[in-house]
């Protein structure tokens, strides 16, 4: 059987076949199987979410993790995000004020918009931040504790 | 490459959860000889599971416990038909190459989802927390606490089942179901309107789903299971009217609509009344089952408001605004507006345009289908009616508002005209002969 009659005969499986060829790149799905290989949960999820922009995921759950905040859950206030705190699982954590996240604050030279001379409203708390120490930063992402 | 294992198992266990009660080889003690494909039997229990998983939530049984119950009966189950499964599939090459193809495009969708694990800002304004709070199991008593608590639990509910009982836990393996659900009732209705014609169903369902899909929607919100829904209601249409045991399958699922959102208490009404109306039974019968349906709304008030310990909408039904829509001056740029985010959210949502041609189309030239879809008609114009209430209504009315919620209450109700289109597409693809109807 010559291949023009191998096609002929077998047109309906080429045509399936090449359907679903034409499908998987598509839906990209061997782009999409290294991808998921390649970078894991954490790192997609700091591409989603950002590190120090966007809901700065990565800035936030790395500090928490560098600071042993396991029980507690601390403040965090948002600019332009609803916030991930749905995402890191708050049901069953205390929030306390002594911890404070400032994520995504665009610091000017003017006197008044200086980070440490202002107070924030966080969940209906007042945080004036000259009772805070600044232990980390990266950026616009801040993270206070307060000095007790 | 355990995650990818993880998404491919995640696929065959949502296979395997909803295999069960109804199959291709059982399905004639309900449905007689109607003929229901295997995605439609899917379709079915789902919204069976659906349901239960409903009445599940409200007792806060642990999900480890139901998930694996389900999964043990499963299994128990299908042991029964592991033989005809085998022959069914070896024995009819169509229906081979029909599961290869929804495989390729399960996985290719889901493989999507989990490459970009972005939730969007609904999603973590309010629906995460819902879903975490079950997930943590706190307990329904304590959506009351939560941000948006007016909205309902089902969607994240589900999502945290599905969360809490996969192999990797991984928020986005919950939202993976709706998903699912989204490609087996797509499948299920074009089964229905292509039988034999394999191959114009699969280049039809690849259509459909690159029209359809958008993985913005899917990062959290829960748009995609009202869709799914309407769209098996609307695949199930013509069926419903024929018994009453077959409107209850109506009744039940589409009173999910309102265990998703807010507006699916509305879509409930507009979506099941006028099937009800032009049912083939007695007037008695009509009101009964009226009268059960327009129950059900009464029932979730009762249970939000005293069990859950809160029920409302997010803005008053009645409220101060109102009375500014009898001013001329306000109401018509307000309408202008409306009208322009519709034709707006249509374009972007593009089933609705084929969806447009399509009627046009059987308005024109087909005098039959045109009386045989009047219900669709009007459904569509309660539809659009609503569309123009909500926003009419809202007393947060801003050219923002309509901008960033309308496309998506659009897009919720676009599956349910699928059928003209598909009648349609049958009429250019098949020829008569081959048609079945």
């Amino acid at each position: 059987m010559n291949f023009s009659k191998l096609i002929k005969y077998h047109k309906k499986n080429f045509i399936i076949v090449f359907f679903m060829i034409v499908l998987l790149q598509l839906f990209q799905i061997p782009y999409n199987i290294n991808l998921i290989n390649k970078r894991s949960y954490e790192v997609r999820m700091l591409y989603s979410h950002g590190k120090c922009d966007k809901d700065s995921y990565g800035f936030i759950t790395n500090t928490l993790k560098e600071f042993n905040i396991v029980n507690e859950f601390p403040f965090i206030y948002f600019k332009n995000s609803p916030g991930i705190y749905g995402l890191l699982m708050p049901h069953k954590k205390k929030y306390n004020s002594k911890y404070v996240f400032i994520v995504n604050y665009a610091e000017t030279e003017n006197n008044n918009e200086k980070i440490h001379n202002k107070i924030f409203n966080i969940n209906e708390t007042n945080i004036d931040l000259k009772r805070y120490s600044l232990k980390k930063r990266n950026g616009n992402c801040y993270f206070w504790v307060r000095n007790d | 490459m355990i995650e990818n294992l993880s998404i491919l198992l995640q696929l065959f266990i949502f296979i395997l959860f909803f295999s069960f009660p109804l199959n291709i080889f059982n399905k004639q003690k309900i449905f007689k000889n109607y003929s229901l494909s295997i995605s439609d039997c899917y379709c079915l229990n789902i919204i069976f599971h659906l349901n239960l998983l409903l009445v599940v939530s409200f007792f806060d049984i642990n999900q480890f416990f139901y998930f694996y119950t389900i999964i043990f009966i499963t299994l128990f189950f299908n042991i029964f038909y592991l033989k005809k499964y085998l022959n069914f599939y070896l024995e009819d090459k169509e229906q081979l190459i029909n599961f290869i193809f929804f495989f390729i495009i399960a996985m290719g969708l889901f493989l999507n989802i989990a490459s970009e694990v972005k939730l969007e800002w609904d999603a973590l304004a309010h629906w995460i927390w819902k879903t975490t709070n079950f997930y943590e199991d706190i307990g329904i008593r304590n959506i009351k606490n939560l941000p948006f608590a007016e909205y309902p639990h089902l969607g994240p509910y589900v999502w945290s089942f599905f969360w809490k009982n996969s192999i990797i836990p991984y928020e986005y393996f919950g939202r993976l179901f709706y998903l699912f659900f989204y490609i087996v009732s797509i499948f299920s209705i074009f089964n229905y309107f292509f039988k034999k014609q394999y191959l114009t169903k699969c280049f039809l369902v690849t259509f459909c789903i690159f029209l359809t899909f958008d993985a913005f929607i899917f990062s959290g919100y829960q748009e995609y299971l009202l869709f799914a829904i309407l769209v098996i209601v609307s695949r199930f249409s013509f069926l419903f009217i024929r018994e009453v045991k077959y409107i209850f399958i109506l009744i039940f699922s589409s009173h999910l609509l309102m265990w998703i959102k807010d507006e699916g208490l509305f879509q409930y009404i507009i979506f099941t009344i006028p099937f009800i109306l032009i049912a083939k039974f007695n007037n008695t019968k009509k009101l009964i089952i009226l009268l059960i349906t327009l129950s059900l709304p009464l029932i979730q008030f009762l249970i939000q408001k005293y069990f859950m310990g809160y029920y409302g909408f997010q803005a008053d039904i009645i409220n101060n605004t109102l009375i500014d829509l009898f001013n001329y001056k306000i109401l018509f740029p307000k309408l202008f507006l409306i009208t322009k985010y519709i034709i707006i959210s249509m374009i972007k949502y593009k089933l609705w345009l084929i969806n447009i041609v399509a009627i046009f189309a059987i308005f024109i030239y087909s005098q039959k289908y045109r009386s045989i879809f009047c219900v669709y008609w009007i459904i569509l114009f309660l539809n659009i009616s609503f569309l123009y209430a909500v926003y009419l209504h809202t007393p947060y009315f801003s050219e923002f508002l309509l901008k960033v919620t309308l496309d998506r209450l659009v897009f919720q109700t676009s599956g349910f005209y699928l059928p003209i289109f598909l009648i349609l597409a049958r009429k250019l693809f098949i020829s008569s002969k081959n048609r079945a109807f």
